[in-house]
């Protein structure tokens, strides 16, 4: 009831403004969001996260990789307030910085991935036929890879790679590496897994639209299949992509933490969640607050953007209308 | 039908070919070889001698075709180069069922818990008894196998002590609850939300709505109609988890000591031992273009409508 | 009704997936029963008395799966087979002493050049079959034959034509200085005079094996059932990924049959020894563990493992490796700098909890080379000097060194160390370079072309004799550590040394020589090998039956593991 008589409002103001302009999907959607508790709480811990990594040298009390062997492992004190670590640095600002790695670790796997994944998606949805065939065999056999196995080779490959690596390209690609503490490998082996499911997901939609009217009535017109691709296609495709990419998001986080566990993740000194998850669980008994302080952001991290791929599905989805 | 399944069948030979050839050559790409992991450096003509024993000194596309041979012939892959004296097939024999077993009771488990909240959470669409599904559910995803497990094990066995601390004495043992609820967290948690989000679809259909307006009590409209076709599409999701549980089950079975194969996937990788990395992977790819070609044929049966020509 | 259809469905589903995986390829076959047929697994008959049958002792403790259980495929430090087979000698016995052990004498010639050793009378296999030396004989060659390509072959250098026939250059084993003339007479000749030699009969590598059941059994014969050794304990059951079990021999003759007070030995298999088996021993499910450095804080507090925790020395070492002819740190005086600079202290008991005690010369104090009054310690102020001195005062105009380590175990956090020590003493970067351990085998077996700056290594005494760490690690011809350093004058001396039979002249030698790598620094030892266990006190004699090389766990030994309660 209340809702109906929100949105009732929202047009309303609308019809008062001097022009009513129609409103689009976004914005219903937007409305939609907004009534969500549970998904405005995740939107709101992940700018919150967005602001944490941006300001991390202002908020973060130390410096990250500030050694102190005088204060090891140190339970939460006053100077501490999360307590110390195996080389006595601050948990707190290790986690601030953390938020730094993981965020964009999985920010930049999902480009990597929509990347690849819309593309193939919608190339070999539109165009069909051989095309079609081919690029869903070839989706098939990659699915059909264990995607730890294709992790850990590809990591071990690319850290050896880049650091044999000799030529112009191989070596800018090699200090972007080390810059960032070993993440380009992380990106790059994610990315390379996890495209698979986007390509699905756009296919789909796509082999759907296509049979619509309005594409008919676009190609009937002269429209290029470029146009009819760009202009018609694929904002239509984007509401799935986008929810499909929120909830891609904590695969990418746990997967990194995996990879920590396994000595293939973030190089030190960089804090990452996962790297510091994987040292809690090595100090679980002697130093439980290790693993309760990485733990628990990481666990809130990944509620927030379920809560918000969760409402955003509502949102966008237009049958939820009813 | 008959024709479908026999040319599906076919088409997994070119696709386990192809896995195969990627698998080889990638792993032969990565730095590193298979000697040398005893602690102390080994003498360069040990590593010689060990790389002529197994052939490794010969180029890379007569290994490849003595690999493939021997799959063609015998079905087998030679010996492991860390485990001596046992070749892939016998690694796989003996731990693959180990890995089976656990995954179908993690799978049950994951089945009856994440069923149990989707529904629950769908037809309860956000209240509180749909909060905390979702809630308990994305714990679930969110909490790494590894620390449930080493968390499970310091609670139950040592400080409890209602429950040993791991090993395997088959599936009606107590000592399958610890590494089988590890295990069973995140397809729950996978299935809940497909659930969930499935039921909720199929809430929405003309015929949920004739049967309510024929005045159907809502548990049998649930039951009968909702529930029953929300079904098809976890199908498809159960399928694709179960293959994930039996294979990705390295962290739990190394700090549960569960004799199965899910170990060997990573191991083989670190230790560079190409004959298991090659038999886990074809294993795997296996299993998944198995399972899908399961789903797609138990889909025959659960909804009328799909027939394939 | 309704429900059973829910039920019936999700059955359904649960069946096809079943179905489905008893599809999958390759099927899954049951494997050949592995438990073998062992007349001793029981106790002993019960005397016909009164008195109630004595329990068996099961000794328990946890290991990570054997690769084998076949001496040339163990390498050294491997040692779970090592209570399945009996060496010639002892040479790990805790006074230092060479005893007799499956040989009742052996003897040395007066050139040094051959060994003798004779028999004991009476000796038997685990299947009944006497023990001959020709078993010796054929152990020792297969390990050199380069078909069989054992991991050690190495350890047999020293005897007479060993290499040449190990890389092929003679095919005729006959050539080679090992004969059986008799089945109760063995005879070694060696190529130089090698005082050393002695200490690796009693290695794990030197265990014989017979070539009948390897004949008949393939490289199936180590599996329960199949397995036949001379040691005081023999295999009775091997679940791979499980656990393995070692009963009595019923036919051990050897001078430790009546220190043999444990019935039953029991091994759990782990992943990772290291994590795994403290919880397993506080589940009281094995009765000694190893205390990663992790839980050490936790341990030294509880009021019972408190009391029950103790720290075994392993002659062995963390080390650094310096390039010595790339700039910078082909500069003697940098080498020294970035030496005195480290914290060792710091990284034993405060990062490290006190797991790993820290070195004191290049060699560990076991070894006779040990020469702690060179070493150069924890010294920053000098370090700035010497660094000023080679031209970076405050570490200006010092390049950012690439530093090499492993990934896992104790790596990442040494290496971090390092790094905060160097910067906050000597002002100058490095930058971390963690390799995957597999990785990291080919990173330091391409150093013997490639240039590189610093690289981290582990390293453990294959025998109680200085050649296992100086020459086989410092010796140019050795082309597995690639340091680069040839000073001729150390080089001349370690390899005198080695063939000196003057064992106070030798270890003068020895000392000279290690007092050179300790000023010249062309590598560095960190901390010191070592294990902090703990050990259930009903469990007597554990550290007399352990050992410093290797980490053997002789459960016979004199005077002999035992559970009393």
């Amino acid at each position: 009831m209340s809702s109906l008589t929100r949105e009732f409002d929202t047009a309303e103001r609308r019809a008062t403004g001097r022009l009513a302009k129609p409103s689009s999907m976004w914005q219903d959607s937007w409305i939609r969001l907004r009534r969500n508790r549970a998904a405005m709480f995740g939107l709101a811990f992940i700018i919150f996260l967005i602001l944490l990594s941006a300001f991390a040298p202002v908020l973060a009390p130390y410096p990250y990789d500030k050694v102190n062997f005088s204060a090891i492992t140190q339970p939460p004190s006053r100077e501490h307030l999360l307590g110390t670590d195996s080389l006595g640095r601050d948990v707190l600002s290790r986690l601030i910085y953390g938020a730094r790695v993981s965020l964009s670790v999985s920010v930049v796997a999902q480009l990597v991935i929509l990347l690849i994944g819309v593309p193939v998606g919608l190339v070999s949805a539109y165009y069909g036929g051989w095309v079609d065939i081919i690029v869903q065999r070839v989706v098939d056999v990659l699915y059909a890879f264990p995607s730890l196995l294709f992790i850990i080779v590809i990591m071990t490959y690319l850290k050896a790679a880049l650091k044999a690596a000799r030529g112009p390209v191989a070596a800018l690609l090699a200090t972007i590496n080390s810059a960032t503490g070993g993440l380009l490998g992380v990106f790059l082996a994610l990315g390379l897994v996890f495209w698979l499911t986007v390509s699905r997901l756009v296919r789909g939609e796509v082999l759907a639209i296509k049979q619509r009217q309005y594409i008919e009535a676009a190609r009937c017109i002269g429209a290029s299949n470029r146009r009819i691709i760009v202009r018609h296609i694929l904002p239509n495709t984007l509401a799935p992509v986008v929810i499909a990419a929120t909830f891609g998001i904590p695969s990418v986080i746990t997967m990194e933490a995996g990879l920590s566990f396994l000595g293939l993740g973030v190089e030190p000194p960089t804090p990452s969640w996962g790297m510091m998850i994987s040292e809690g669980v090595q100090n679980i008994r002697s130093h439980p607050h290790l693993l309760v302080a990485s733990g628990a952001i990481l666990s809130l991290t990944l509620l927030a953007f379920n809560f918000l791929g969760d409402g955003l599905r509502d949102a966008l989805d237009p049958w939820m209308k009813i | 039908m008959g024709r479908y399944l026999v040319r599906r069948i076919i088409l997994l030979v070119p696709s386990m070919l192809v896995v195969f050839t990627i698998t080889f050559f990638l792993m032969h790409a990565t730095p590193g070889g298979p000697w040398d992991r005893t602690g102390r450096p080994l003498p360069a003509v040990v590593i010689e001698n060990l790389n002529a024993k197994y052939g490794l000194d010969k180029p890379l596309w007569e290994q490849y075709t003595t690999f493939l041979w021997g799959i063609i012939r015998r079905g087998d892959l030679g010996p492991s180069y860390s485990r001596y004296g046992q070749d892939v097939r016998t690694i796989i024999a003996s731990f693959l069922p180990v890995s089976l077993k656990l995954g179908v009771v993690a799978m049950i488990i994951a089945l009856v818990f994440g069923l149990t909240l989707g529904v629950v959470s769908a037809v309860k669409h956000n209240t509180w008894a749909d909060y905390l599904s979702m809630f308990l559910a994305i714990i679930g995803v969110s909490a790494p196998s590894y620390v449930v497990a080493t968390i499970m094990i310091i609670v139950f066995a040592i400080t409890l002590r209602w429950l040993p601390t791991g090993g395997w004495e088959g599936v009606f043992s107590k000592r399958i609850i610890i590494p089988a609820v590890a295990l069973a967290l995140r397809p729950m948690a996978l299935l809940a939300r497909y659930t969930r989000s499935s039921v909720l679809d199929v809430l929405r259909q003309d015929y949920v709505r004739t049967a309510r307006a024929k005045g159907l009590p809502e548990r049998l409209v649930l039951v009968r109609h909702a529930v029953r076709n929300a079904l098809i599409p976890i199908a498809t999701v159960a399928g694709i988890t179960f293959a994930h549980v039996v294979t990705g089950s390295f962290f739990v079975e190394s700090v549960t000591r569960v004799p199965g194969i899910g170990r060997y996937f990573v191991s083989s990788v670190s230790a560079r031992d190409y004959p298991v990395i090659m038999g886990t992977t074809l294993l795997y790819a296996a299993i998944v273009m198995v399972m899908n070609l399961v789903v797609d044929v138990v889909y025959v049966f659960i909804d009328p409508r799909v027939r394939y020509s | 009704m309704s429900r059973r259809v829910t039920i019936l469905t999700i059955t359904l589903l649960v069946l096809a997936l079943l179905a489905g995986c008893a599809q999958a390829p390759p099927t899954a076959t049951p494997r050949p029963p592995t438990a073998a047929p062992k007349p001793t697994d029981t106790p002993p008959p019960p005397p016909p008395t009164d008195t109630p049958v004595p329990e068996p002792k099961v000794f328990r403790y946890a290991a990570v799966e054997p690769d084998s259980l076949d001496p040339s495929k163990g390498g050294s430090g491997f040692a779970d087979f090592q209570n399945l087979y009996e060496a010639l000698v002892d040479t790990h016995s805790k006074d230092g002493e060479i005893k007799p052990l499956a040989a009742e004498s052996f003897e040395q010639s007066a050139d040094g050049l051959t060994w003798t050793f004779k028999l004991r009378e009476g000796l038997k296999w685990s299947d009944g079959q006497p023990v001959v030396a020709e078993d010796y004989r054929y152990a020792w060659l297969r390990q050199l034959d380069p078909a069989e390509a054992s991991y050690a072959p190495d350890m047999f250098y020293a005897i007479k034509n060993a290499k040449a026939f190990n890389q092929g250059e003679i095919t005729d084993r006959n050539q080679v200085g090992i004969q059986a003339p008799d089945e109760r007479t063995l005879i070694v000749t060696l190529e130089k005079p090698a005082p050393f030699w002695i200490q690796h009969a009693g290695n794990t590598d030197y265990f014989p094996v017979r070539k009948d059941i390897i004949e008949q059994y393939g490289d199936q014969w180590m599996e329960a059932g199949n397995h036949v050794g001379n040691g005081p304990y023999m295999l009775a059951e091997w679940q791979h990924d499980q656990k393995l079990v070692f009963v009595k021999n019923p036919h051990y003759e050897g001078p430790w049959k009546d220190t043999r007070h444990i019935d039953r030995i029991e091994i759990t298999v782990v992943q990772d020894s290291q994590a795994q088996g403290l919880p397993l021993y506080e589940a009281e499910e094995i009765d000694v563990a190893t205390v990663p450095s992790t839980e050490l804080d936790r341990v030294q507090a509880d009021s019972v493992l408190g009391e029950q925790w103790r720290l075994s020395d392993i002659a062995g070492a963390t080390l650094l490796l310096f390039d010595t002819k790339n700039p910078p740190t082909d500069d003697l005086l940098v080498r020294q700098a970035m030496a005195l600079a480290i914290d060792r202290e710091t990284l034993a008991y405060q990062v490290f909890k006190g797991a790993y005690p820290p070195t004191t010369s290049f060699s560990p104090p076991s070894l006779s080379s040990y020469e702690p009054t060179s070493f150069l310690g924890y010294d920053p102020a000098k370090a700035r000097d010497l660094l000023a001195e080679a031209g970076y005062p405050n570490g200006e105009g010092f390049p950012v060194l690439d530093f090499t380590y492993w990934s896992i175990w104790r790596g990442p956090l040494s290496a971090q160390t390092l790094q905060a020590m160097w910067k906050e003493n000597l002002n100058i970067d490095v930058t971390l370079n963690p390799l995957e351990p597999q990785a990291m085998r080919d990173y330091r077996i391409s150093r013997e072309t490639e240039p590189y700056n610093i690289y981290y290594a582990l390293q453990w005494a294959d025998i109680a004799d200085p050649s296992t760490w100086h020459n086989s690690q410092l010796d140019p011809d050795q082309n597995v550590r690639h340091t680069r350093y040839d000073n001729p004058e150390y080089v001349q001396l370690i390899r005198d040394a080695l063939n000196e039979t003057d064992f106070a002249k030798r270890k003068e030698m020895y000392q000279q020589a290690e007092a050179m790598v300790n000023q010249e620094v062309p590598m560095l030892t960190l901390l010191q090998e070592a294990i902090v266990v703990v050990v259930k006190p009903y469990l007597k004699n554990y550290d007399e039956v352990t050992t410093t090389i290797g980490q053997l766990t002789r459960v016979a030994q004199p005077p002999g593991l035992d559970i009393v309660r």
